[in-house]
């Protein structure tokens, strides 16, 4: 399993409210959607996944989105900064028009975009954060969240706009 | 994206594309799916598949639109854990299979990826006849085997593949091409061309067939071929394990390292009384006070003080202004009892236990800023203060209670000294507070034929004046506590569990007053005969013992801007601290620090029962030090098994095995071979270091692992940040292993320099490990720092890794850090503590026929103290005499005389 889905697991699991689900589906490489659906629907914050079939499935779409077109194949295997990009200004184009990433509101894609991109923003300069500006908007509301962050949370600055 | 021609639950997408098969059999399975095919034979029109909902969303994600269909039909009924099967493999198809076979089939040649993806499934249907059996097949079948149908094609080379080398497969592929509904659906969805019209699709359009050059997707290829195989880089020829670190991580990383500990804050000194210093970050921490009456075992150490002493270990290396409480709980009735039977005073056998235990806790390294007691002028003061604020704000009622007095023993009977028949269940010997039996909670008074376990003698019921507070009142503004302090801090599962029953169920009245003489007096007129209740007074003892500490005592406790207070005990204790102690500080209106942060374990077993000091079975706190293994080995096992979100178990042979494999192999071979290698091979200084690539990715991972231990030790998973040093040291060992620096200082110029880079790095990797493993093992790390006469500036925990023994730092002389267990010993421990009596002694010649005889004498005399008593004629020193002979008698069957000793520290019943 790459390091990465232990944290997001784990971190997860607090924020739901549950224990790991270590043995009651396989954890293996390249799981990360199953399994933290499977742990969100058997949480008590199963609205996390939506509540119609609709809801459902965009939330899926977008954390699909994140997973073959912002973190790559491998994880761990950095995806060309031309293709990221692209993905990225896609999603900051979605994110003009939205509050939360799916149009039913906080959800699972929130948490695990708002997971998967701190890597990235941390590291952007603040042109680039510019370019950006709707992702950042929506990630400096999720990084106020209370309990999403672990202890040690690096802040990511997001440069101020309104929506 | 979303264009006219498409109809809401409608899905569109081109002829040929793989996805759109994947719809298309649906279809056929489902004829009320709307597709609608569009033929795309240039690039730029070769769009994804898409389906546009009712809510205006338009979605491209392949198997989400499929999935999307197949719940909407309804159906047959998949279970939630189907479903979660059934995803994992359309997560595995869209992130790992696609992406390697549309690479493969540019190449024509199977990727790296593509195999490790085939040989998968083929071990997964091995065992299993469909990927997800549900019905005849899933939706996992259906998506999977879409993808793979291009590679079946006669077109492509790797069709012979599968045959050969994938039975399995092959067997799986060809049972759903034999349905009839799957061929149709490749007729229809490739537009009646076949196979040809996926190949088609995925091979850019007028580049020819088969490509021979080796990248595929990369450099000149147009946009939207880009896009479909856009993670190729997969196939990558350069990638190597190296290569999973990004570049930005070396970056990172190196910029710190390069900087040096110039930046890294200084170690803060402190000196006592240790205070809060307004605008820095101040903890308060405490461990639950254990019971001073019993020794305590290594369960009891681990759950409180131990954990306790971890945390706030780490927290001073951290430059937080921490202050560590404790002490022993002194009053109660346990210690009222043992006085009599010790013959000695209460006073004195607190004193005479609370050195055990002082000691005992020295021992195991335990660093208290103060360690103290809860029978003290300091606590009756501030108990009693406590009291009047609650009293003064009408929280305090006075009702009266049932309780069973012995009128021989002249003593108000607490419930475990109580037996009788259970009213639920009819067993005989059932206890004041639970039935062992049927485990039914029970008042003393409900018990049938109740007698008193001292002397047996029948009890009678008065009724006694008490005080309780009032929590119902506290009901409203303790819930909204709770509330904040959970969702701000750091609370373990298990409390956050505990607490919100104990709220649901709504707060009663508690009774805070007993009728005993050792204890906090009580100070209201009418009361002042009875004592106040341990859970009441005890947790005062938090705040009693600092000021014992310290008269600046408010700054620590009445300052709940400025501190944060961290608490560690066992579950059983956490209601008292989650919600009787901050409802009493919350009820007397004034600003008390109340709780932020608690870490509540499990229980630890001992090998396959639990400790018990009666029955000689496990290890208490003054064995430890006979066994001649060091405190420091003991910590390191209790760590790692900590009992933090289950129940765990100490075992001797577990214990021993991690001695050797986790301390001995990995981490004191690490470091004892990194400090051999640099004595022998570079006069015992610190080599020049210009670290190469490989070494880089090191000191990354090392930073990863850092990271991860501070994260942990934050939200106090203790294990796992024991687990990253092993993780770190690991690392080490791996990296020497596969540089080989032994062969490298035989080179030239250039190899030495390598080998020095390397060295250097690990005696830096040991500095980092010696600071993390600090809080675990304090004389390890100690001498671990001594080896690398590190300078004491190391000791801070930052959140980057630098290296603090520069080049030319001189290191002392590397000794073994620890030692092996053998076999031999450990079976001998084992044996010593599993209560089994050893050999000789009166206790052991006790055959079956003696103890009978004993039995026969203890129910004599239990007739003639009941008789004496039933006849009053007995003067009192008389019937004492019995009393005691009955009591003897008792301790040599070695029944007890009274149930004392719960094995759980400071519990009391009720």
């Amino acid at each position: 399993m790459a390091t990465e889905d232990v944290w997001e697991v784990e971190h997860l699991s607090e924020f739901l409210e549950r224990e790991s689900p270590t043995e009651e589906i396989g954890y293996g490489k390249c799981s990360l959607l199953s399994v933290t659906w499977y742990m969100t629907q058997t949480s008590p914050h199963s609205s996390l996944c939506g509540s119609t079939l609709e809801d459902e499935t965009e939330i899926r779409h977008w954390i699909m989105f994140y997973l073959t077109r912002i973190r790559g194949v491998l994880p761990w295997q950095p995806l060309p900064r031309e293709q990221l990009f692209g993905a990225l200004k896609e999603l900051n184009s979605h994110l003009s028009k939205r509050l939360y990433v799916s149009g039913s509101g906080f959800s699972l894609s929130d948490i695990l975009l708002f997971y998967g991109l701190h890597k990235i923003l941390i590291n952007m300069s603040y042109s680039e954060k510019m370019s950006l500006v709707h992702i950042c908007r929506w990630f400096d509301q999720i990084q106020h969240y209370p309990k999403l962050k672990p202890f040690s949370w690096l802040w990511v600055s997001c440069p101020k706009t309104s929506l | 994206m979303a264009s006219n021609s498409e109809s809401v639950d409608g899905v569109s997408g081109c002829y040929g594309d793989p996805d759109v098969l994947k719809v298309a059999v649906l279809k056929e399975l489902n004829p009320t799916i709307k597709v609608t095919f569009r033929k795309c034979t240039d690039e730029n029109s070769k769009k994804s598949v898409s389906l546009l909902l009712s809510n205006g969303f338009c979605v491209t994600a392949a198997n989400e639109i499929c999935r999307y269909l197949v719940k909407k039909e309804g159906g047959a009924v998949v279970s939630l854990r189907d479903w979660a099967l059934i995803d994992y493999w359309l997560e595995w198809e869209a992130i790992s299979l696609k992406p390697a076979i549309l690479s493969s089939v540019i190449n024509n040649s199977p990727s790296d990826q593509l195999l490790s993806c085939l040989t998968q499934l083929e071990s997964h249907l091995t065992s299993n006849q469909k990927i997800v059996s549900c019905n005849e097949f899933s939706l996992a079948d259906v998506v999977v085997w879409s993808t793979l149908l291009v590679i079946q094609s006669p077109e492509s080379k790797l069709s012979s593949n599968i045959a050969r080398d994938y039975p399995k497969i092959a067997q799986w592929y060809r049972s759903l091409a034999r349905d009839s509904r799957f061929s149709s659906a490749v007729w229809a969805a490739s537009n009646d061309k076949g196979f040809e019209g996926f190949y088609d699709f995925i091979i850019p359009s007028g580049s020819g067939k088969s490509k021979s050059t080796t990248t595929g997707g990369k450099g000149q290829s147009s946009k939207a071929e880009k896009e479909r195989t856009q993670s190729a880089s997969g196939l990558s020829p350069s990638s190597s394990t190296g290569d999973m670190i990004g570049q930005a991580d070396i970056d990172k990383a190196m910029a710190h390292w390069n900087e040096g500990p110039d930046a890294a804050p200084k170690p803060r000194l402190h000196s006592h009384p240790i205070l809060p210093i307004p605008g820095e970050r101040n903890v308060l921490v405490t461990s639950a006070l254990p019971y001073v009456n019993n020794v305590p075992h290594l369960g009891n150490i681990i759950g409180c003080v131990l954990s306790g002493d971890v945390f706030v270990r780490y927290a001073r290396l951290r430059n937080y202004n921490t202050l560590y409480v404790c002490g022993t709980d002194e009053y109660g009735t346990a210690t009222e009892v043992k006085a009599v039977k010790e013959g000695l005073t209460p006073q004195q056998i607190c004193d005479k236990y609370y050195a055990l235990h002082s000691e005992i806790y020295e021992w195991f390294n335990v660093d208290f800023d103060i360690f103290g007691r809860t029978s003290t002028p300091q606590q009756t003061q501030i108990a009693q203060d406590i009291f009047w604020h609650l009293y003064d704000r009408d929280l305090i009622k006075k009702d009266t209670v049932d309780q069973l007095l012995c009128t021989s023993c002249d003593k108000y009977l607490a419930d475990r000294f109580v037996e009788g028949i259970c009213p639920f269940c009819a067993y005989p010997d059932a206890r004041g507070d639970q039935c062992d039996k049927c485990g039914k909670l029970i008042n003393a008074v409900e018990l049938k034929s109740p007698r008193c376990s001292i002397c047996s003698s029948t009890p009678v019921v008065k009724q006694s004046n008490h005080l309780f507070l009032d929590l119902e009142k506290l009901q409203s503004p303790v819930f909204d506590w709770a509330q904040k302090s959970i969702s701000e801090g750091v609370w373990s599962q298990n409390a956050q569990f505990i607490t919100k029953s104990w709220l649901r169920d709504g707060l009663k009245p508690r009774c805070i007053t007993r009728d005993l003489k050792w204890g906090t007096p009580v100070p209201l007129e009418g009361y002042t005969d009875k004592v106040f209740y341990v859970w009441f007074d005890a947790p005062i003892g938090y705040i009693s013992i600092t000021a014992c500490y310290t008269d600046q005592w408010e700054k620590w406790w009445k300052n709940p801007e400025q501190v944060q207070l961290y608490q560690f005990m066992a579950k059983d204790n956490v209601p008292f601290h989650t919600v009787v102690f901050p409802s009493t500080l919350i009820g007397t209106g004034v600003d008390y620090s109340l709780l932020n942060h608690i870490s509540s374990t499990e229980y630890l077993n001992y090998e396959d029962g639990k400790f018990s000091k009666s029955r000689g079975v496990g290890v208490f706190g003054n064995n430890a030090v006979e066994t001649g293994i060091p405190a420091d080995i003991y910590r390191f096992y209790l760590l790692y098994v900590r009992p933090e979100s289950q129940d765990s178990a100490f075992s001797w042979s577990d214990f021993v095995m991690k001695n050797n494999s986790e301390l001995l192999n990995n981490l004191g071979n690490f470091v004892n071979r990194t400090l051999s290698f640099i004595k022998s091979s570079f006069d015992s200084c610190i080599p020049v270091m210009t670290l190469s690539h490989d070494d880089s990715v090191i000191v990354v991972k090392v930073t990863q692992e850092l990271q991860g231990y501070i994260e942990c030790l934050e939200r106090h998973k203790q294990r796992d940040g024991l687990k990253h040093i092993l993780a770190i040291s690991r690392l080490g060992n791996g990296h020497i292993q596969a540089h080989k620096p032994w062969e490298l200082v035989k080179g030239d110029k250039n190899q030495k320099l390598l080998a020095g880079s390397l060295l250097g790095l690990c005696a830096n990797i040991c500095c980092l490990i010696s600071v993390l493993l600090q809080p675990y093992m304090p004389s390890i790390s100690k001498e671990i720092q001594n080896q690398l006469q590190a300078p004491s500036e190391c000791n801070i925990i930052w959140d980057y890794f630098v290296p603090y023994l520069p080049t030319g730092h001189k290191i002392g002389q590397p000794l073994p850090l620890f030692k092996k267990i053998d076999d031999a010993t450990a079976n001998e421990l084992k044996k010593q503590f599993s209560g089994q009596k050893q050999d000789t002694g009166a206790s052991s010649a006790m055959g079956e026929s003696s103890k009978s005889k004993l039995e026969a004498e203890l129910a004599k005399q239990a007739e003639v103290v009941r008789s004496l008593k039933a006849s009053g004629s007995a003067t009192k020193e008389t019937l004492d005499a019995e009393i005691a002979k009955l009591l003897e008698l008792k301790k040599q069957l070695g029944i007890s005389g009274a149930s004392v000793g719960s094995k759980k520290k400071g519990k009391k019943t009720k």
